[in-house]
C-alpha cells in the first residue's frame, strides 16, 4: 500500500533539507506545452521547479543506474514504479536507497497527437488500457488516488494477434520491423537494458550487423525481446520513445504473458518474488524445450 | 585467378575511395618478446598500385582484412624502399583486425587503402637539426622517418639527427637489429633506453623523459618529432619545453579510432580537425588550440 | 524563369509519369506517421502543410546501409567488385530546410582531398523538387528562419513547388536537371499575373521572418566561448544518448563501416552511426577521447554550430526541429541555442 499524501514540492524540499536524499529525480516544465523535462533537484530551493501533470511522460527509472548505492527520491507513475520494483528484483538497487514519490496518473498526453488536434489533447493509447494508474508501494503519494477502471492485463492487440495464423503473425512482424531504423532508442530508454556491452555492439564475436537488411533488424529486436523475458515490466518507454512508431509493446507483452503463464511471474509486481531467470525449480515447465 | 583493378570502379569512372589495393603479405617479423607486435612486409599485387601509393613519412594507411574489417596503421617503411611497404601492428585482444592480421601467414592477400593523413612536416625539416623521440610501440612512423632521412639522397638535406627511443624492457624494443646498427653510424646519434633492464642488457636504463633530460638535445634550429603513449608525452613535453623547444617546432602523431580515414564518417575529430586528414601529425601549438578530447 | 501553375491532381499525374522512369522519394503516410519513402504509386504522395516528415530525405543520398564494394575470398586471396551504379532518382517535396541539409551533405562528401565518389555518383543522378510552406503554416518547432532560410526559399533546388494557398502551386523551373523532369509535366497553364503577385507577396512575407540569429559570426563566436560552460553538464544529465536525434537529423552523416560476409561472399558496407554512443570513439586500447555523455552531447552541438562553420562556412543544422520533436526527454536544441545567444548578449552589455 502506498504511503501518506504529501505535496510534491514540500516533500521534495523536506527530503533535501534533511539530507535524507542527495537528489530528487522528477519533472519540470519542458520546452513546449505538452512536454515535461526530467529534472534533478539537488538543493532544497530547486524543489520549487518540480511539477507533476499529464505531460510527465519519461520513465525516470532509467536514471537510477547512475545513483546506485546512493540515496535518491524519485517521482514514479504506476508504470514507472514497476521498473523500480523490477530493478530491486534484479538487485540493481536497494529498496532502502530509494524514496518513492508516487504519482497517481490517469494518462499522459501524446504530444504528437496533441499537435494534430485542436480539441482535448489525447492520451497515449497505452495509457487508455493501463492497469496501474495508482502506485502501490510509494513512500508518499503526491496526488490523490485516481480511479482505476477495469483494464486488460496485456494489450488486446497482442491477444488478437496471438490468435491468428502464423502467416499473418509473420507478415505483421515483418511490417513492424520494416519501420525500424536501428537507432537503438528503445534499448537506450529501457530501464531494464543496462548491460555494459550490449549484444548488438559486441565485436568479438560480432553477433549481428546493423545494416538495413530486415534480418539484422529482426535479430536485434528478437534478441532484445528474449533478453527482456521475465524482466520487461511493460512500462511502454520503448514504444513511446521510438521515432518510427514501431509497435514494440506488442511483442514485449507477448513475452510477458508467456512468462506469466509458464512461470507465474511478472516483473515489477512483487518485490519479494524471485525472477525465473535467477532461480531454478525442479518443476519449471520445459514443454517448450524440444 | 583474376584480380580486379581498383581504379575506375564506379559509374562516374572515378576511383572508389573505399576500395583497397590488393597486397600480399610477403614476410612477417615478430618484433617483440611478447610476440604481440608484428611487422608485415607487403607487396602490391599490381605493380602500378605501388606508384599510386606514393606516400610521405608520418602518413598511415587503412589495412584491410576482407571479411573482418579495416584498421588505421602508420606506415613503418621509407617511401624510398620501393619494392615493398611495411606496417607494424600491435595486437589488441579487443581488436578484430589486429587479431586477424596476427593470425595470418605470408602469401595471404590483404588490402591497403591510402596513403592517408598529412605526414611529418618535411618542408620544415630542411636544413634543421632533427630530434626524434619515441616510446614503445609508437616508434613505427619514427622508424620510417629515420630510414628515409638516412637515405643518401635525403641525408644531406637535414643537419644533425638525434634519436631517443625507449621501451618497457629490452624484449619490447622494436626494430632491434636496425636500431643497434644505427647506434654505430656516425651520421646519426641514437640513444636507446629501457624502463627496466634485464641481465643481458648492456645499454641505458631510464624512462624516456629522463633520458631526454640527460641527453639534452639542442633546441637550436631544431624540429622535434615525438611519438609515444600518452604518459610518455605527458612527462616528455615539459622537458622539451625546458630545453627551449618551441611549440610550433614540436610535432606529435596522434592515434584515433577511425573508419573511413578520409574525413567523411565524422568519428576521428578533435574539435574541427579530423585526425585522418588534418593529422595525424599536429604541432603542439596546433593541439593547444583544440579541445583536449584525444 | 519558367513557371507553371499546378493543382494537386496535376502534381500527382506528373509524379505518376515520373515513376515510369525514376525512383521517387516523397513524403508519405505510414502507420500514422509521415516519412520520406520511395513511392509505389503517386496516390501515396503527401504535400505536407504545417508539418514536416518524421525522417528526412537523407536516405536517398546517404542510404541507411550502402555497399562500398563486394568481395569474394578464397584460400587467402580475394577479388572485389563495385556496387551497382545508382539509378536516376527524384527527391520530391523536400522543404527548404531539408534542401539546405543536402547542401551540407554535398559540402562534406565533395570535400577534398578525397571526394566521396559513391555519394557524388548518387547526387549526380538526383533531382530535387523543393516544396515551400506558407509563412502562416510554418510549424512551431521549426527554427530554420533563424538560420537564414525562408519558408519559400528555392535556393539549390532543381524545381520548386511554391504553395499559393488552397490547391494551387506555382512550379518554378530552376535548372537544366529540373527541366529534364519537367518535360513529363501534364499540360498546364502558366501562372497569371495575379498568381505571380501572390507568390511574390508570400515570398516577401516569408523572407521578412528570416534572420541570421543562429548563423551569424557573433553567434558563432559565442558558441566557441561556450566550450567549457556548465551548460553541457546540465544537458548531459538529461540526455540518455538514445540517438533518435541524430538518426532523424537531415544533416547528420556519421557512418560506420562493417564487413558483412556469408561464406566466401561478402560486402563492405557503411551504416548510419551516431556520435552519441560511447563506442563511437572507443579505441581498441580502451581509451575513449569522449568518455562521458557530457563530451558527446557537446560534440553534437559543436559539430553543428562550430566545426561545420569552421570547415565549410555552413552551419550543420537547418532548424527543422525534428530532434526536439523526437527527443524522449524533451531536450530542445532551440532552448540551448537561446541560452548561448543570451549569454552572448550579456557579454556585450557595459
Amino acid at each position: 500500500m502506498s504511503g501518506e499524501r504529501k505535496e510534491l514540492r514540500e516533500i521534495a524540499r523536506h527530503l533535501l533539507e534533511s539530507a535524507q536524499v542527495e537528489v530528487v529525480i522528477g519533472y519540470t516544465a519542458g520546452p513546449t506545452r505538452f512536454q515535461a523535462a526530467p529534472f534533478f533537484a539537488r538543493r532544497p530551493e530547486q524543489a520549487a521547479y518540480l511539477i507533476f501533470d499529464r505531460t510527465c511522460e519519461f520513465n525516470l527509472c532509467k536514471f537510477l543506474h547512475r545513483f546506485k548505492g546512493r540515496k535518491v527520491a524519485i517521482v514514479v507513475k504506476g508504470c514507472d514504479e514497476r521498473s523500480v520494483i523490477g530493478l530491486i528484483q534484479e538487485r540493481q538497487i536497494k529498496r532502502e536507497d530509494v524514496i518513492l514519490l508516487g504519482a497517481p496518473c490517469s494518462g499522459i498526453v501524446d504530444p504528437e497527437a496533441a499537435a494534430q488536434t485542436d480539441g482535448e489533447p489525447p492520451f497515449y493509447s497505452m495509457c487508455r488500457i493501463c492497469s496501474v494508474h495508482n502506485p502501490r508501494f510509494a513512500d508518499y503519494l503526491i496526488a490523490d488516488p485516481v480511479e482505476q477502471p477495469p483494464a486488460p492485463e496485456f494489450a488486446p492487440e497482442m491477444e488478437n494477434l496471438a490468435e491468428s495464423s502464423i502467416n499473418r503473425r509473420w507478415a505483421a512482424f515483418r511490417k513492424e520491423m520494416s519501420k525500424c531504423i536501428l537507432c537503438m532508442a528503445c534499448r537506450n530508454l529501457c530501464p531494464a537494458c543496462y548491460c555494459t556491452v550490449c549484444f548488438a555492439d559486441a565485436s568479438q564475436p560480432k553477433w549481428m550487423g546493423k545494416t538495413d537488411d530486415l534480418s539484422d533488424i529482426m535479430f536485434f529486436h528478437l534478441g532484445r525481446f528474449l533478453h527482456l523475458a521475465g524482466r520487461c515490466t511493460g512500462c511502454g518507454a520503448c514504444e513511446r520513445g521510438c521515432p518510427m512508431n514501431v509497435n514494440l509493446r506488442l511483442y514485449n507483452d507477448r513475452v510477458r504473458k508467456d512468462v506469466k503463464e509458464l512461470f507465474g511471474f511478472e516483473a515489477g509486481v512483487d518485490p519479494q518474488a524471485e525472477s525465473p531467470m535467477a532461480c531454478f525449480r525442479a518443476d519449471d515447465p520445459n514443454n517448450f524445450i524440444m | 585467378m583474376s584480380v580486379m583493378v581498383n581504379t575506375k570502379s564506379t559509374a562516374t569512372g572515378l576511383p572508389n575511395p573505399y576500395l583497397p589495393y590488393p597486397v600480399l603479405i610477403e614476410h612477417i617479423t615478430v618484433e617483440n618478446e611478447a610476440a604481440d607486435i608484428r611487422t608485415f612486409r607487403l607487396r602490391f599485387l599490381n605493380p602500378e598500385d605501388r606508384s599510386r601509393f606514393d606516400f610521405r613519412v608520418g602518413q598511415f594507411a587503412e589495412l584491410s582484412v576482407l571479411g573482418i574489417g579495416e584498421a588505421p596503421i602508420g606506415i613503418a617503411s621509407s617511401p624510398l624502399d620501393k619494392d615493398y611497404v611495411e606496417f607494424t601492428v600491435k595486437r589488441y585482444p579487443t581488436g578484430v583486425v589486429s587479431t586477424a592480421l596476427h593470425q595470418s601467414e605470408p602469401g595471404q592477400q590483404v588490402g591497403l587503402r591510402g596513403p592517408l593523413g598529412n605526414g611529418y612536416p618535411l618542408e620544415r625539416m630542411h636544413g634543421k637539426n632533427i630530434v626524434l623521440i619515441s616510446g614503445g610501440f609508437a616508434v613505427t612512423t619514427i622508424r620510417a622517418t629515420i630510414r628515409y632521412l638516412l637515405h643518401p639522397s635525403v641525408r644531406p638535406t637535414v643537419r644533425n639527427i638525434t634519436v631517443i627511443y625507449g621501451a618497457r624492457s629490452p624484449g619490447e624494443l622494436c626494430y632491434k637489429k636496425e636500431f643497434l646498427e644505427w647506434t654505430h653510424r656516425r651520421d646519426i646519434e641514437v640513444h636507446l633506453t629501457v624502463d627496466k633492464a634485464d641481465a643481458g642488457w648492456k645499454g641505458r636504463e631510464g624512462f624516456v623523459p629522463t633520458v631526454v633530460g640527460e641527453v639534452k638535445p639542442s633546441a637550436q634550429n631544431a624540429i622535434c618529432l615525438i611519438c609515444g603513449p600518452p604518459i610518455m608525452l605527458k612527462f616528455t613535453i615539459p622537458v622539451l619545453q625546458k630545453l627551449g623547444f618551441r611549440r610550433e617546432d614540436t610535432y606529435l602523431s596522434l592515434e584515433m579510432r577511425m573508419k573511413c580515414g578520409i574525413g567523411k564518417c565524422g568519428r576521428c575529430n578533435i574539435g574541427p580537425k579530423y585526425v585522418c586528414i588534418h593529422g595525424p601529425v599536429f604541432s603542439l601549438a596546433e593541439l593547444e588550440q583544440l579541445p583536449q578530447e584525444y | 524563369m519558367q513557371a507553371k501553375l499546378l493543382d494537386r491532381e496535376q502534381i500527382k499525374a506528373w509524379v505518376d509519369r515520373l515513376l515510369g522512369h525514376y525512383r521517387v522519394t516523397a513524403p508519405v503516410m505510414r502507420d500514422g506517421i509521415m516519412i520520406f519513402d520511395w513511392l509505389e504509386t503517386a496516390g501515396d504522395l503527401q504535400l505536407p502543410r504545417g508539418a514536416i516528415t518524421k525522417v528526412s530525405a537523407k536516405h536517398a543520398l546517404l542510404s541507411r546501409t550502402e555497399v562500398l564494394f563486394y568481395y569474394r575470398t578464397k584460400s587467402g586471396r580475394a577479388t572485389t567488385a563495385p556496387p551497382p551504379p545508382p539509378q536516376p532518382q527524384v527527391i520530391f517535396g523536400i522543404h527548404p530546410c531539408d534542401v539546405q541539409a543536402v547542401k551540407v551533405l554535398d559540402a562534406v562528401f565533395r570535400a577534398p582531398p578525397y571526394p566521396d565518389t559513391l555519394y557524388l555518383a548518387r547526387r549526380e543522378v538526383t533531382t530535387l523538387v523543393g516544396l515551400g510552406a506558407l509563412p502562416s503554416e510554418v510549424p512551431n518547432h521549426c527554427f530554420f528562419e533563424s538560420l537564414g532560410i525562408s519558408a519559400m526559399d528555392n535556393r539549390d533546388c532543381d524545381l520548386f513547388l511554391a504553395p499559393l494557398g488552397g490547391d494551387k502551386y506555382v512550379l518554378e523551373l530552376l535548372t537544366e536537371k529540373g527541366a529534364a523532369i519537367a518535360a513529363s509535366l501534364p499540360s498546364s497553364a502558366e501562372p497569371d499575373p495575379g498568381e505571380l503577385n501572390t507568390l511574390k507577396q508570400l515570398r516577401a512575407e516569408a523572407a521578412a521572418r528570416v534572420n541570421n540569429c543562429f548563423a551569424s559570426p557573433e553567434f558563432h563566436a559565442a558558441v566557441a566561448r561556450f566550450f567549457d560552460s556548465p551548460l553541457w553538464d546540465n544537458l548531459a544529465e538529461t540526455c540518455i544518448a538514445c540517438a533518435a536525434c541524430t538518426y532523424l537529423c537531415p544533416t547528420c552523416h556519421c557512418f560506420d563501416i562493417q564487413d558483412e560476409t556469408h561464406g566466401d561472399l561478402g560486402c563492405r558496407v557503411r551504416n548510419w552511426d551516431t556520435c552519441q554512443f560511447d563506442i563511437f570513439t572507443l579505441h581498441a586500447s580502451g581509451h575513449n577521447p569522449r568518455p562521458a555523455q557530457k563530451q558527446r552531447a557537446r560534440q553534437r552541438i559543436f559539430h553543428k554550430f562550430d566545426y561545420g562553420l569552421k570547415n565549410f562556412g555552413l552551419p550543420f543544422c537547418v532548424g527543422c526541429g525534428r530532434c526536439a520533436l523526437a527527443c524522449p526527454l524533451h531536450n530542445n536544441l532551440l532552448t540551448i541555442l537561446r541560452k548561448i545567444a543570451a549569454e552572448k548578449s550579456q557579454e556585450t552589455k557595459p
